[in-house]
């Protein structure tokens, strides 16, 4: 059973935010660069729902507006956090608390909302000062505070956290928490105490100690002058409160401080999973309140759900069926209610110092699998690869000095739409949230080769945090809906894949435009770009206008650049085109192939003339063909190529996409 | 012993209490006249607060009058109860505001205007007028009008109910005008919130939450649109009711309750059903009494005053109620003084508040001290939250001046626009009251001059004055004015305060209606003749001798151990076919001779 999660928040004038609104779900990941904003986001967040923040901490400050507000308190200007809870109808802690915090989203559904309010406030005597308050629902008089916190709250998990400190301290540390929720016999513990002291004693016993203390006492009472005081040794100081936070835990045998900081990490990160983890069904029962149980209606779920542990008391089951665990939460939630409240969880940069499996494992396994809601910051594309699409929180920088944010918790999505996406998304692709802009490409010689282009152009990609994707298909609709829905400015980079059709109405592909203009012809480029614009309607209400210059004006104002034929013939074409050191461009060409060749001389010399004579689509046959390969051929070109090389929409796409960066 | 344990094992002794008591799931139990319901619902609340409901949930206690619900809440203080979060004591009324509307108006649309305006009774009298004369009424009861809005609330209850059909045409009329003046009435209130929680799922589950449990009082008093919502509560989430009631003290038929309701609760297969069979108030006659008026044996038992004879006594007068009220000044209140009766052990119940008046100014006549139930002002939260105060400036350890200072807050808030308050401000605000209170102190030899005082430093009349939630309130501090400005009050100190309007050493003339609750040593009813008790009426209408056989169970059983029937042969009536006054035969009435009968 999922959780309640924060559905909605909204903004206002604080820190990196100068007006923001955003939806999100039950699991989000949040992402941006260094700086953004991503840890004032969950600030905000605490501000409201955070236990452990103080008065203090929750009285802003001038310097807490937004930068772009100029003079803030003096032209009395507000800070609101605003937060909708979603998901809370089973809850019946969360109902009986927070019913008085209702209020009705636009499309008529009942959600919780909080308030955090920054305001100049007229006072009694008639002098503004700024105060805050936290409230339920649209009422400032119902007030969120400590109380409400007890059954609704957040934990964050800092990016610089001292795991190892924290685990060591008994106040802080985990694993006394959890013990803590268990009532563990005090008679039991008084008891173990005792034997603990009687089996420490017996080392006092060892002719050794023995020896050692008359000793001492010979020497102490020398120095003293009598014997009036008796020095001995006692083994272990046992107070049965602190026999359990003597425990300590052990990894693999060995003490956790001497384990790695990432194992630790994810010890730590799963220890508090299951600390805030809804313990409706009880994975312990005591004898005798499994006795009470089981002579309740309904009981007899007991027996085949627990088992008789040695000590008489009960365990849970690993292996009970979906049917049998509703039931039993049904029965448990009737018969022995548990009115914990609920802890979201934000964790910054789990990541950090875990290997890129750990990374996988600890998102997909814990993290994807908790019933509670989670929010996490990270930097690494081995958790945004593998996350759901409609998980992703974007924060980017709006280029006025603020922060915006997107979601795609409430994007539109088709049934499957995203599946060719997700399935794609590996290592390198997750990038693709973390750039400032994306350039999408259909193969792989252009992922290569595009990043090269720029820096001849003297925009290199990297400076500007300009990601080149690469999607290997032309099924470029998904990944520019999911852009523009995170708002990343983006190109779409594909060929234009001419065609002419021939007597039998059938079309043929890798020709050379003959300039026959009796012919028919297209490109198929431009065909697949001007269906995704109808599909997403990218060009509003306008009509797609039939001359074809104009519709490629159209195209580049979208930021979609369609080549002629396929990207090598472009720039072979291209390096064709004669200008100061004519022969230069085509010669790196062909003496590439030359290198890279299986074939013999006579190969190398048809390359050489066929790429003189302009027959572009046999050379290509022959990259193809003899061992290279296209994606190898680009590769070894991109340490060679030159300006000359570069097809003029390739340059549009990224002087395009500079240009959106930089604003 | 505490008193806990002491309430515990007094009803342990009583099977029948104690299995009301114990159970564990929705219960309906039927409790009779002096059968102990107060001790067994407040006990009742204590054990499911203590051991059945963890906090954060609480439970909602439902009665029919402010007074009862303070009763109650008192008791359970002396219980133990300290106060939770989550848990509501109050009438059905402001359980509406507080709990549904306060929450709830603002996300669903019923045409009213938030936050609301109570309906004030000036504006309300004016636009009830209005309506009936453009729908060329002449003459039409508002009680009837209210009842038909009460019964007009759809639902899931199989109780047959008639409509009147002039008093739908003008009550449609009338909620329309209150609505589209902006205001809502005490009825609307009621209405609206059913309905809010009739269609909501939402409402139904949150207040299921807070409430796990519904404990409800006098259940068949409270009406159609509270039957409504229990059946909403109970049939559609996991709520659990603990209901308390008697069909057989059902007697506010005017407004729309009738007993039908109690029992379609209390024969549901899917409640546990007790009937209280003991009366620990009266002796076995007075109960048999009662149950020979009431015309339907109950075998209830009396289980104090063993061995000891009811006093039945019936007098005949000859003309009108003046020589009823002679005889009872000159002959009954001696006796009874001779008797060692005190004054607050004799009550006389009569059918009208004007008799009541009537019998009142013969008794001060007379010098015999007596107290009429029906009072010109409201025991409203701010009249009690004034009594909290002079129990504060007298003995501070009785009352929390937080608690006071609380009330004081949320009433200036609910004044205001701004709705927030700075922590340093809301310093202030009770430093101020803290202030007006102790200066007071020096007043509060008085309580004439004592109220002024706090009226006029916390400017009381400006925070009233245009109130639109509590519209009535300024005009209610006037009639309380006006009381306490009363000769007898004159010597009262602050201390006595809560005294104001009860009866002390004094003998209470009430109603028949208002005697509910109430007991005494002796009771005299006056006026026991046919055509007045049963009234002519009842002839056409067997439901309304039904009612009216009720009423007089009431009247007899509140009774411990006297009581005395009077009458007159002769009434001296106005008759509107000649225009002129007639002197008319009257008989005893019929509960008269069945008492008589049974007991002479």
């Amino acid at each position: 059973m999922k959780s309640l999660f924060i559905s909605r928040v909204v903004i206002k004038n604080f820190r990196n935010f100068k007006n923001v609104d955003v939806c999100l779900g039950h699991k989000q990941i949040i992402i941006g660069e260094n700086n953004v904003g991503k840890t004032n986001f969950l600030r905000a967040l605490q501000l409201v729902l955070d236990p452990t923040l103080s008065d203090e901490d929750r009285m802003l400050q001038e310097a807490d507006f937004n930068d772009s507000i100029k003079n803030p308190m003096e032209n009395k200007e507000e800070i609101l956090i605003e937060i909708f809870i979603d998901n809370y109808d089973k809850n019946k802690t969360i109902l009986a608390v927070f019913q008085d915090a209702t209020v009705m989203t636009e499309d008529g559904k009942e959600v919780l909302k909080f308030t955090y309010r920054f305001f100049p406030y007229i006072n009694e005597g008639g002098v503004a000062e700024y105060q805050y308050n936290i409230y339920k629902g649209n009422d400032e008089t119902k007030k969120f505070g400590s109380y409400e916190r007890k059954y609704l709250n957040i934990k964050v998990v800092k990016a610089l956290r001292d795991v190892e400190g924290e685990m060591r301290n008994s106040r802080t540390s985990p694993i006394q928490k959890m013990l803590k929720n268990y009532a563990i016999d005090k008679q039991d513990l008084e008891h173990i105490a005792e034997e603990y002291r009687k089996n420490g004693e017996k080392i006092l016993n060892l002719d050794e100690l023995v020896d050692l203390t008359n000793n001492i006492n010979k020497r102490f009472g020398m120095v003293l002058g009598n014997n009036d005081f008796d020095v001995s040794l006692r083994a272990m100081e046992i107070n049965p409160a602190k026999v359990l936070s003597s425990l300590k835990l052990l990894m693999a045998q060995r003490n956790t401080t001497e384990i790695s900081l990432g194992l630790n990490n994810i010890l730590y990160i799963s220890m508090i999973l299951q600390l805030l983890q809804d313990k409706t069904i009880p994975s312990l029962i005591k004898a005798e309140k499994y006795m009470e149980l089981s002579s309740i209606k309904g009981g007899k779920i007991l027996k085949d759900t627990y088992e008789k542990s040695k000590n008489g008391n009960y365990f849970l089951n690993d292996d009970i069926s979906e049917i049998q665990q509703d039931k039993l939460y049904t029965f448990m939630s009737e018969n022995m209610p548990i009115s914990k409240g609920v802890t979201i969880l934000a964790i910054e940069e789990p990541e950090a110092h875990l290997h890129p499996v750990n990374q996988r494992l600890i998102y997909r396994d814990v993290i994807q699998n908790s019933s509670n809601s989670v929010l996490l910051t990270t930097h690494s594309t081995h958790i945004t690869a593998i996350a759901p699409i409609d998980s992703i929180v974007h924060l980017h920088d709006d280029r006025e000095g603020g922060t915006v944010i997107h979601a795609t918790a409430t994007m539109p999505m088709c049934d499957g739409e995203f599946l060719d996406v997700e399935r794609y998304l590996d290592v390198k692709r997750g990038e693709i949230y973390l750039g400032k802009a994306v350039i999408l490409v259909e193969g792989i010689a252009e992922e290569y080769l595009i990043p090269r282009f720029a820096d001849l152009l003297g925009k290199p990609l990297d400076e500007k945090g300009i990601i080149v994707c690469n999607i290997n298909c032309t099924n470029f609709t998904p990944y520019v809906k999911l852009l523009r829905s995170l708002d990343i400015p983006y190109a779409v980079i594909t060929d234009g894949d001419y065609y002419y059709v021939n007597e039998e109405e059938e079309r043929v592909y890798h020709q050379m435009d003959n300039d026959d203009s009796d012919e028919k012809s297209g490109w198929l480029g431009m065909e697949i770009i001007e269906q995704m614009i109808n599909e997403l309607g990218l060009n509003g209400n306008e009509k797609m206008p039939d001359d074809l210059e104009e519709k490629e004006q159209l195209f580049y104002s979208l930021g979609l650049f369609v080549g002629y034929y396929t990207f090598e013939v472009d720039m072979m074409e291209c390096a064709a085109i004669p200008n100061n050191n004519s022969e230069k461009p085509l010669e790196v060409i062909s003496d590439l192939f030359s290198e890279l060749t299986t074939g013999g001389a006579q190969q190398k010399q048809n390359f050489k003339k066929e790429l003189k004579a302009g027959e572009y689509w046999k050379c290509l046959n022959k990259i193809e063909g003899n061992g290279i390969g296209k994606g190898r051929f680009a590769q070894r070109l991109s340490g060679v190529c030159m300006k000359e090389h570069i097809p003029g929409y390739i340059q549009s796409a990224i002087d395009y996409i500079y240009k959106k960066v930089d604003g | 012993m505490s008193y806990y344990t002491e309430k515990l094992e007094q009803i342990s002794a009583d099977p029948l209490q104690k299995a009301a008591y114990d159970t564990d799931d929705s219960t309906v139990v039927i409790a009779g006249p002096g059968s102990g319901k107060t001790t067994i619902l407040t006990l009742k609340i204590m054990k499911l607060l203590n051991n059945e409901i963890k906090e954060p949930q609480g439970l909602a206690c439902l009665t029919f009058s402010r007074e009862a619900a303070r009763e109650f809440e008192e008791r359970l203080i002396k219980l133990g109860y300290g106060k939770r979060r989550n848990v509501f004591l109050g009438t059905v009324h402001s359980f509406c505001i507080s709990e549904i509307i306060a929450n709830f108006a603002e996300l669903y649309d019923y045409g009213i205007s938030l936050p609301i305006k109570v309906l004030p009774k000036k504006l309300e009298t004016q636009i009830y007028e209005k309506v009936l004369k453009d729908l060329g009424i002449k003459k039409f009861s508002k009680t009837n009008v209210d009842k038909e809005r009460s019964l007009q609330i759809k639902g899931m209850s199989g109780v047959k109910v008639n409509s009147d059909p002039t008093a739908h045409r003008i009550a449609v009329e009338f909620e329309r005008r209150v609505l589209e003046a902006g205001y809502i009435d005490y009825e609307g209130i009621i209405l609206i919130s059913t309905k809010i929680l009739q269609e909501h799922e939402y409402v139904r589950q949150c207040i299921s939450a807070k409430f796990p449990w519904l404990v409800i009082d006098e259940y068949q008093d409270l009406g159609k649109p509270l039957h409504e919502m229990v059946m909403a509560l109970f049939t559609q989430t996991d709520i659990k009711i603990f209901a308390v009631g008697d069909p057989d003290q059902s007697i506010y038929g005017f407004s729309g309750a009738i007993p039908d309701y109690l029992m379609e609760l209390y024969n549901r297969k899917d409640t546990i059903s007790i009937e209280l069979q003991n009366n620990y108030r009266s002796n076995q006659d007075i109960v048999d009494g009662s149950e020979v008026v009431l015309n339907i044996p109950r075998h209830y038992h009396a289980m104090t005053r063993e061995d000891e004879k009811a006093e039945y006594r019936f007098i005949s007068c000859k003309n009108g109620l003046e020589e009823q009220y002679n005889f009872f000044v000159e002959k009954i209140i001696p006796a009874c003084i001779e008797a060692d009766i005190p004054l607050e052990e004799i009550a006389v119940l009569l059918s009208k508040n004007s008799e009541c008046n009537e019998l009142g100014i013969k008794c001060a006549e007379e010098d015999i001290p007596y107290y009429i139930a029906k009072h010109d002002f409201e025991r409203t939260d701010f009249v009690k939250w004034l009594e909290e105060c002079s129990a504060w400036i007298n003995d501070k350890s009785t009352s929390s001046f937080d608690e006071i200072f609380e009330y004081w807050q949320k009433l200036v808030l609910l004044h205001r626009d701004e709705k927030y308050v700075s922590e340093s401000d809301v310093l202030l605000m009770k430093q101020d009251l803290l202030g007006v209170l102790q200066d007071s102190m020096e007043m509060k030899g008085n309580l004439k001059v004592w109220l002024k005082y706090i009226f006029l430093e916390l400017k009381i009349k400006d925070l009233f004055k245009n109130s639109e939630m509590l519209p009535d309130e300024w005009e209610n501090l006037q009639k309380l004015w006006s009381e306490v400005s009363e000769e007898k009050y004159k010597d009262y100190d602050t201390s006595k305060f809560s005294k104001i309007g009860k009866p002390d050493n004094q003998i209470t003339i009430s109603t028949r209606h208002s005697s509910k609750g109430l007991e005494f040593e002796v009771v005299v009813m006056m006026g026991m003749e046919e055509k007045h008790f049963p009234g002519w009426w009842v002839d056409k209408d067997p439901k309304a001798l039904e009612e009216s056989n009720r009423i007089c169970f009431v009247c007899v059983s509140r009774a411990k151990r006297v009581c005395i029937l009077m009458y007159s042969s002769y009434y001296n009536e106005m008759d509107y076919r000649y225009g002129e006054i007639c002197c008319k035969r009257y008989y005893p009435s019929r509960y008269l001779l069945q008492l008589r009968k049974k007991f002479m």
